[in-house]
């Protein structure tokens, strides 16, 4: 990856994450690498099952019982210099809990399960503050929990502050549910499907959301997704994930005007864009993602690819370099990216 | 990234699961999940192994005792265990041994078809009538209210004090009492299937009602149906016993097994002390409680079998 | 105004589907939920009729309205068949089974669409043999032919659905469909579930499946780029009415209610050259049991007017170049008025 400069926060080389169920070995993440940047968003983009919401979740060490981080490193880099192996904290010790929340925050794709139905809004706020930010009155953390809710964007803030969960919409709830990520003011902002539940005019404001905090806090931000609008839409950079493996990383405006994998390539073209109208040609990906447990032997790709060689057959492709911040890998990168849009 | 930690005796257990992914010898296994996870479930394959072993020495009591479990031997009154009587005589001087297989039939006759009974009754209301909602539900969800707020035992012994004792009567009374618990259970499944799509897609082709009840949504409540049969055939043989000790359950010249423990009530003619004559009652007891054991190991196994957050 | 000359499969007429909320003991009734309300349209023969809106707008239960599967409050749904129109509300048992044979649905959940307990064969040889088809052989032939009309192969009749992936499940739903050769599909979010490279292998599907059965689709979805690349006209509902209804290219060209071009403007495109302003929104969708007076988008419109707060406007029908346009607005009625356009008055 690139080397290492002020403004990565987070680094993540050559993760492997294996899932173990019904006494298989599911080879979730194998070997993915990427930098998130002090205020600039990444987007992960893949499709169900290609291991983007497994990434993000081993960032925070939040993953199942049944898995592992088999190999590579997690280097979270504080302002102050220091680095912090995150892959080598124990998953659920002190230092890992204040990381979480007080550095690190997420939000889920789910808002409505992902606020205790019990407790007041407001106070689940405050719950956050009082476990990072020590030594406040009772009347500072009311009123420090009320200014998330309305920098958020929520009408009403200190009546909706003493509000349950049920009686907020769901555009609110993953609001609040921003505002308790941000409360601490995080230096990565961990996104995952933040508005797949949502409807469109409700994300569109998450979006603006999150931009603004970006601007304003120089959060960090990884947005997981699978939708190539959110992406154009949001990114700075993107990872375009396939059965575990980033296949394509590189700045929004190459890959999406100049795809250099297969796989990006064809997802581009199997999606209708808005305003293209009816006469759009449709290309869809032919085959579907392979069952886990029978992964092709070399690319992932491979069986569904146009670009197919023998040697793609029996062995992944490394990360090569087409330009300056804009790895792939395939074999036949070049050819991909000489055929034209 | 292990290195700098100590190996979990669950680390050792990926790391063999992984060695062998990656060797190839992992393929998509043909058999069926819920079976493999039952076979490797060490209490329930001891479970099944003891109900085959029971069952087959109640049902085949002939082969196993030379003797008529009424026949009274006077003579042999009360005898303890010898090569003649292993089990010893009772105070009629009938053969324990023999009292005790052929009371077995009798308590798992009860004891099961009063599940299938209550399996029955429950599960086909649950189906058809919480598939149709509507008054006849809400009508039934409250009786099936009342009757489990009444102290079961006390429901039982007042209806077998007014229709009388007899096995037969046991088993309607035990129908009675136990297809509320079945006829919720199928209902809050079948509430929750009832909104999946595939019911709405027979619905928009205008399959019958009673179609989509038994045939469709049958088959996927049959799990839990099952698990529940299990438990509640120990939890009826054991209630049998219970009302056979104290004198309400089957006829007491009927060897059951709760008649055979009887005994220790000393409602018998002859006042003994129960606990220097120990072979009248606990082989029996022993019996029961191994019967019972491995219904529920069985019962427990399937649950966790067919529960699929279950690591197997 | 060609629309005119088309044959209508399906007049909708003022439809109402209320849902009664019930609360205490007695269950009384202490409103409704106005999932439907007052709605209007025809379904041309051979077009695709997309039907948009965000969560709450009413627009799967209209769908299900339509195949009787809601009952319907008011109004009235008639269909053409071979004898004349008749409202789908009023038929006898016979002709419910017969209007089930030309209206069918497409599910949203490929997960949930299909028995778990059942092969594919067990799952759709029940509506085979309610129309007639009691020979097994003749079932396994129709399956098998159906399974490969939506490009699968006819071993999978035999196989169960946790065998299958999202897509090939969807397509199986299709044949499902297809089975009663119906005329008019509804599509209730069909594409939504799956994954973005499966979605374009359906869609296709479906566009092929339309030429060679002649079928009519109404297409449910919240995804307004899938229903541009699909649909020939498009109703934009909110809160259980539609706002707006003309041809595709009609309603991208020429945007006229606040609410379309606001829901337009909100939704991300993937090419990166496109820059469009976005019209923000506030607030959330109001309730659908308690819905604001007048034109029930007010409060959120940045274009809202006293008048939009009282009056409640009708979705009345221009004829702008030529092409039909149905927009229910003061605003935009004032300004159309300004440009000498009229609403076509009805006989």
């Amino acid at each position: 990856m690139a080397e290492k400069n002020n403004d990565v926060v987070l680094s993540v080389k050559d993760l492997h994450v294996y899932f173990y169920t019904n006494q298989r070995c599911n080879k979730v993440i194998r070997g993915v690498s990427f930098d998130i940047k002090r205020g600039r968003t990444l987007c992960v983009v893949g499709e169900s099952g290609c291991g983007k919401s497994v990434t993000a979740n081993s960032i925070l060490r939040l993953l199942p019982d049944l898995s592992r981080i088999e190999s590579g490193s997690i280097t979270y880099y504080k302002e102050d210099g220091q680095e912090i192996r995150l892959d080598q904290l124990e998953k659920n010790g002190k230092q890992m809990r204040k990381l979480r929340g007080e550095d690190i925050a997420i939000i889920f794709q789910d808002p409505m399960t992902a606020l205790n139905p019990v407790y007041t809004v407001g106070s689940q706020i405050e719950e956050m503050l009082k476990e990072h930010k020590k030594g406040m009155t009772k009347a500072e953390y009311k009123a420090a929990a009320i200014e998330d809710l309305a920098d958020m964007g929520i009408p009403a803030p200190d009546i909706r502050y003493g509000e349950y969960p049920h009686q907020f919409s769901g555009g609110m709830r993953q609001r609040s549910m921003i505002a308790m990520g941000m409360s601490c003011e995080p230096k990565i902002l961990l996104a995952d499907e933040p508005t797949t539940a949502l409807d469109v005019t409700i994300s569109a404001q998450i979006f603006d959301l999150m931009n603004n905090l970006k601007k304003e806090h120089d959060t960090a931000i990884m947005m997981i997704t699978h939708n190539m609008g959110v992406v154009a839409e949001m990114a700075d950079e993107v990872a375009v994930m396939y059965m575990g493996n980033i296949v394509e990383y590189g700045p929004v405006e190459k890959i999406f005007t100049n795809p250099s994998h297969p796989y990006t390539k064809a997802l581009l073209r199997s999606i209708p864009v808005l305003g293209k109208g009816k006469n759009q040609q449709l290309e869809p990906i032919r085959g579907s993602t392979p069952d886990p447990f029978k992964r092709p032997k070399g690319c992932q790709f491979c069986p569904r690819c146009d670009y197919a060689c023998e040697r793609c057959q029996n062995e992944m492709p490394p990360e090569e370099w087409v330009t300056e911040g804009h790895y792939v890998r395939c074999f036949n990168y070049k050819e991909v990216t000489a055929n034209g849009k | 990234m292990s290195n700098t930690m100590k190996k979990t005796a669950l680390d050792r257990k990926l790391d063999k699961i992984r060695a062998a992914e990656e060797s190839g010898k992992l393929g998509t296994k043909l058999t069926n999940r819920t079976l493999r996870k039952l076979t490797s479930n060490k209490l329930a394959v001891i479970g099944v192994l003891l109900f085959v072993v029971i069952c087959v020495l109640c049902f085949g009591a002939p082969l196993f005792s030379k003797y008529d479990p009424m026949m009274f031997d006077l003579r042999a009154k009360m005898a303890p265990p010898s090569a003649e009587h292993i089990m010893g005589t009772d105070q009629m001087g009938r053969d324990i041994w023999t009292r005790i297989l052929y009371g077995g039939r009798i308590s798992i006759i009860v004891g099961l078809g009063s599940a299938l009974g209550a399996a029955l009754v429950g599960v086909t209301l649950g189906l058809y009538v919480g598939y149709k909602g509507g008054i006849v539900d809400s009508l039934l969800i409250k009786i099936s209210d009342i009757f489990q707020s009444i102290p079961q035992m006390v429901l039982i012994i007042i209806i077998v004090a007014l229709v009388g004792q007899s096995m037969e009567n046991l088993i309607i009374i035990f129908i009675l009492t136990g297809w509320p618990g079945m006829y919720r259970m199928t209902r809050s499944k079948v509430l929750s299937l009832k909104q999946q799509e595939f019911v709405q897609a027979l619905r928009a082709f205008g399959i019958s009602d009673a179609k989509i009840a038994f045939k469709h949504l049958l088959p996927n409540t049959l799990g839990p149906v099952v698990v529940n049969i299990t438990l509640s055939t120990a939890m009826f043989i054991l209630q049998e016993a219970s009302l056979s000790v104290l004198g309400y359950g089957v006829p007491q010249e009927i060897a059951t097994w709760g008649n055979i423990i009887n005994v220790i009530t000393n409602g018998g003619t002859i006042r003994f002390d129960w606990l220097e004559y120990w072979w009248m009652w606990l082989p029996c007891a022993i019996m029961l409680i191994l019967f019972v054991l491995s219904i529920n190991f069985i019962g427990d196994g399937l649950r966790d079998a067919s529960d699929p957050t279950q690591i197997g | 105004m060609e629309n005119k000359e088309k044959e209508v499969l399906l007049k909708v007429r003022g439809a109402k589907t209320y849902f009664p909320i019930k609360k205490g003991l007695m269950k009384r009734t202490v409103g409704y939920v106005k999932a439907v309300d007052d709605i209007s349209l025809d379904v041309y023969k051979g077009e695709t009729l997309g039907l948009v809106g965000e969560s709450g707008c009413g627009k799967t239960t209209l769908g299900k309205s339509i195949l009787q599967l809601v009952p319907i409050t008011d109004g009235s749904m008639e269909y053409k068949f071979e004898d004349g129109y008749k409202n789908l509300r009023t038929l006898t048992r016979k002709e419910i089974d017969n209007a089930r044979q030309k209206i069918q649905i497409v599910f949203q959940d490929p997960y949930s669409s299909l028995n778990p307990a059942f092969t594919i064969f067990g799952s759709l040889e029940d509506p085979l043999i309610k129309f007639g088809m009691k020979n097994k052989d003749d079932r396994i032939k129709k399956i098998g032919d159906l399974l490969e009309s939506v490009n699968l192969p006819r071993d999978y009749m035999t196989r169960y659905p946790n065998e299958f992936s999202g897509g090939q499940r969807q397509r199986i739903g299709i044949a499902r469909a297809l089975s009663v050769n119906p005329e008019l599909i509804i599509c209730d979010e069909a594409v939504s579930a799956l994954d973005v490279s499966i979605q374009a292998q359906v869609l296709k599907l479906l566009n092929q499946l339309k030429e060679e059965y002649q079928l009519t689709y109404i297409f449910i979805t919240h995804d307004l780029s899938v229903v541009e690349y699909l649909a020939d006209r498009i109703a934009v509902m909110y809160l259980g009415r539609v706002v707006e209804l003309t041809t595709s290219e009609e309603l991208f060209a020429n945007t006229l209610h606040p609410y379309t071009k606001a829901l337009l403007s909100a939704i991300p495109v993937a090419d990166v050259n496109q820059t469009k302003k976005r019209i923000p929104l506030q607030g959330d969708v109001p309730s659908p049991a308690n819905p604001p007076s007048g034109c029930t988008f007010h409060p959120r419109c940045p274009e809202v007017c006293d008048k939009c707060k009282t009056e409640r406007p009708m979705l009345e029908e221009y004829i702008i170049d030529g092409v039909s346009h149905f927009v229910s607005c003061h605003k935009v009625k004032e300004e159309l008025a300004a440009k000498g356009l009229h609403p076509v008055v009805k006989e």
